[in-house]
């Protein structure tokens, strides 16, 4: 009982990174565009607020990790628009270029290329809500006001797509960007948009991950920027179903912590089981949309953001 | 003269041949490099001088520098031509890095096992190649029987096997009287052989070069070779012509599997002698650069993989003799990854080559 308690109280924590990198990775497929350079923004978000935080303190720390990912987010649509570049290439050197650009400025900043710990920048802790309550109360256990002000945008980024017309016409430059330039709109422009969109998303994702235990590890996210873009592919690119995928794997990773606090196996082994179980899940998903559709052969897409092939 | 053209567009330019665009991207990312390195060097280094000197003459003075290059650019090129093929049949395969890792551990176990010399040789490069290509399956699988994203499965499979690796070399398999975690090494009549001695330097490269030739032969002069990339481009085209799109959907993404596995256990053959906790280090990911540096031709895969070597032992060198740090290479190559995709730059810098306007 203690243990599912212990897994309950982990897994809103948990889910918030998750939630708010997805909705990040939700915004660029509004456009059709896939933005594999989550991971990359998380980790500069994550930097950014223990940089600037370290300076300035932890509220300037929490804007710069909204900040500087939304402005690279929306440099690299730029670029890939201006440029004509393949926006997934541009994506992956964004997810190369973000750890090689954090690793320099930790050692230029901080003299180090490792951990940089600042506790006045581990986030604050609020009262516990309905603290009574025998499953309510570790289910809410999210204490950290940074858990909630992440929370706070993730939800924010959920509103803009779901019920303003933005969101209509970031749908519409993805399915159809001709019709949207009949309108008067510009699609370019709404994809920047989309981009700088998910860029705060994943930023706040990347913050309330160095705000939790107020520092800087160059593996911050550890992989979480990809488990948000299966979460958004599981969720069908629908708003409720990425929440749904989002909420699952949460339960995961708390189920899987839960594991390694018993000691029973192996961390390695334990750290490697959501992503088996992740893998399964995506061709299990595949398989089963497979045999509800009409037979399309096999091969690869090639839409905006997907590989030349 | 001029011509009076009216409404009517001049014809456009006769596109350069792949060869000529393929060697001016690599020109434009060498170019690149040395520029960015050079602004990194003033930028981050409190001495740019040393750090100058690290990049571009510590690479190239050292009598075992330049063979030393050479060998550490074999597995890159390696990595790099197994992910061209998936890309070229359309599967854009992340998962390199695991791929590798896995046939370094395989290559360090059967190594250590099988009796030595060339048998063992055989056994670690056959194993090696088994592990990359199981760590490839699941992926192939899905796509094959499921039409699962490669995208996502391959990269997830691929963190399982880091993590599985981490724990099998570190755990069970760990040589315990070594300081460093890693595997018992493969006696040395298994490893491959020093070309020249006080390097590191072994037949790898040369083995790199020769699958480079052989894909390029592939790609550009088999039936086979044309069907795979006439599929990548459109699958649909591919099966009405009655291409074997079933085994298509699966066989580059093994085959780029075994290639990460080759190249894993030439590291483990090579100057590692073994399996070490960690030695994948980014090599997937950069051989991804090098493959789209490269433009998916792969004869200019080896030219690509010898600027990112490069970069990397410049880049480690100026750590020594300056205050660099060594990721100075990974944000030169990510941005040199940017530029070598951007199509206008390419063509506007064919113009200017010409003497013509842009």
């Amino acid at each position: 009982m203690s243990q599912f308690a212990s897994v309950l109280s982990q897994l809103f924590p948990g889910l918030v990174p998750i939630l708010a990198a997805a909705l990040g990775g939700l915004a660029t497929e509004y456009v059709g565009v896939l933005n594999i350079a989550l991971e990359g923004l998380i980790m500069a978000g994550g930097f950014s607020y223990v940089a600037v935080g370290s300076a300035w303190g932890p509220e300037a720390g929490f804007v710069a990790a909204l900040a500087v990912p939304a402005a690279i987010a929306w440099l690299q649509d730029l670029y890939a628009r201006k440029a004509r570049a393949d926006a997934f290439v541009v994506g992956l050197s964004v997810n190369l270029l973000v750890p090689g650009l954090a690793s320099l400025l930790s050692q230029l900043l901080f003299g180090t290329k490792g951990v940089v710990a600042d506790p006045s920048l581990a986030s604050a802790r609020l009262p516990r809500l309905l603290p009574g309550l025998p499953v309510l109360g570790p289910l809410f256990g999210l204490q950290r006001l940074s858990d909630w002000l992440a929370l706070s945008v993730a939800f924010l980024a959920a509103a803009v797509l779901a019920w303003t017309p933005f969101g209509l016409r970031a749908r519409a430059a993805g399915m159809n960007p001709e019709s949207l330039e009949l309108a008067g709109v510009r699609p370019g422009r709404i994809r920047g948009q989309a981009y700088l969109l998910s860029g705060l998303a994943c930023g706040a994702s990347g913050a309330a991950l160095a705000a939790a235990i107020g520092a800087w590890v160059p593996n911050l996210s550890a992989g979480r920027g990809w488990i948000a873009l299966v979460a958004v592919y599981l969720g069908a690119k629908r708003l409720g179903g990425t929440l749904l995928a989002s909420l699952a794997f949460a339960l995961l990773l708390a189920l899987a912590n839960a594991a390694q606090a018993l000691h029973s196996l192996p961390a390695d082994l334990i750290a490697a089981a959501p992503f088996a179980v992740t893998a399964v899940v995506v061709v299990a998903g595949a398989f089963l949309r497979r045999a509800k559709r009409p037979a399309v052969p096999a091969g690869g897409g090639n839409r905006a953001g997907r590989p030349p092939a | 003269m001029k011509r009076e053209t009216g409404d009517l567009e001049p014809l456009a330019p006769v596109p350069p041949s792949r060869n000529v665009e393929a060697l001016r991207r690599l020109g434009l990312s060498a170019g690149l490099s040395a520029l960015l390195v050079a602004v990194l060097a003033f930028l981050a280094s409190s001495d740019p001088g040393s750090t100058l000197a690290g990049f571009f003459l510590s690479p190239f003075r050292a009598r075992n520098a330049v063979p030393s290059m050479l060998e550490a650019a074999a597995p890159l090129a390696i990595c790099a031509l197994g992910a061209l093929l998936a890309f070229k049949a359309g599967h854009f395969s992340l998962g390199g890095e695991g791929q590798l890792y896995a046939g370094a551990f395989m290559a360090a176990a059967a190594g250590a096992a099988v009796v030595p010399g060339p048998a063992g040789f055989l056994a670690a490069v056959l194993a090696g190649m088994a592990g990359g290509a199981l760590v490839a399956a699941p992926a192939a699988a899905g796509k094959r029987w499921a039409d699962a994203d490669v995208l996502l499965t391959s990269f997830l499979v691929s963190q399982v096997a880091l993590y599985t690796v981490d724990w099998a070399i570190g755990g069970p398999f760990r040589d315990t009287g070594n300081n460093l975690v890693a595997m018992p090494a493969i006696p040395a009549p298994s490893l491959l052989p020093r070309i020249m001695s006080p390097s590191t330097l072994t037949p790898a490269p040369l083995v790199a070069l020769a699958l480079a030739v052989g894909l390029w032969f592939f790609m550009s002069r088999t039936r086979e070779g044309t069907m795979l990339s006439l599929y990548g481009r459109n699958p649909l085209f591919a099966r009405l012509q009655g291409f074997p799109v079933g085994t298509l959907s699966w066989l580059p993404i093994v085959a780029g599997g075994a290639a990460h596995g080759l190249a894993g256990a030439f590291l483990a053959l090579g100057s590692n002698g073994t399996a070490v906790r960690g030695m994948s280090g980014g090599l997937g990911w950069s051989a991804i650069g090098v493959t789209l540096i490269a433009g998916n031709e792969p004869l200019a895969v080896p030219f690509a993989a010898l600027l990112f070597a490069w970069l990397d032992l410049g880049a480690r060198q100026a750590a020594i003799i300056s205050d660099l740090p060594p990721d100075a290479a990974m944000i030169v190559k990510a941005l040199v990854i940017m530029a070598a995709t951007a199509r206008p730059l390419l063509r506007r810098l064919g113009g200017i080559m010409r003497g013509g306007r842009p």
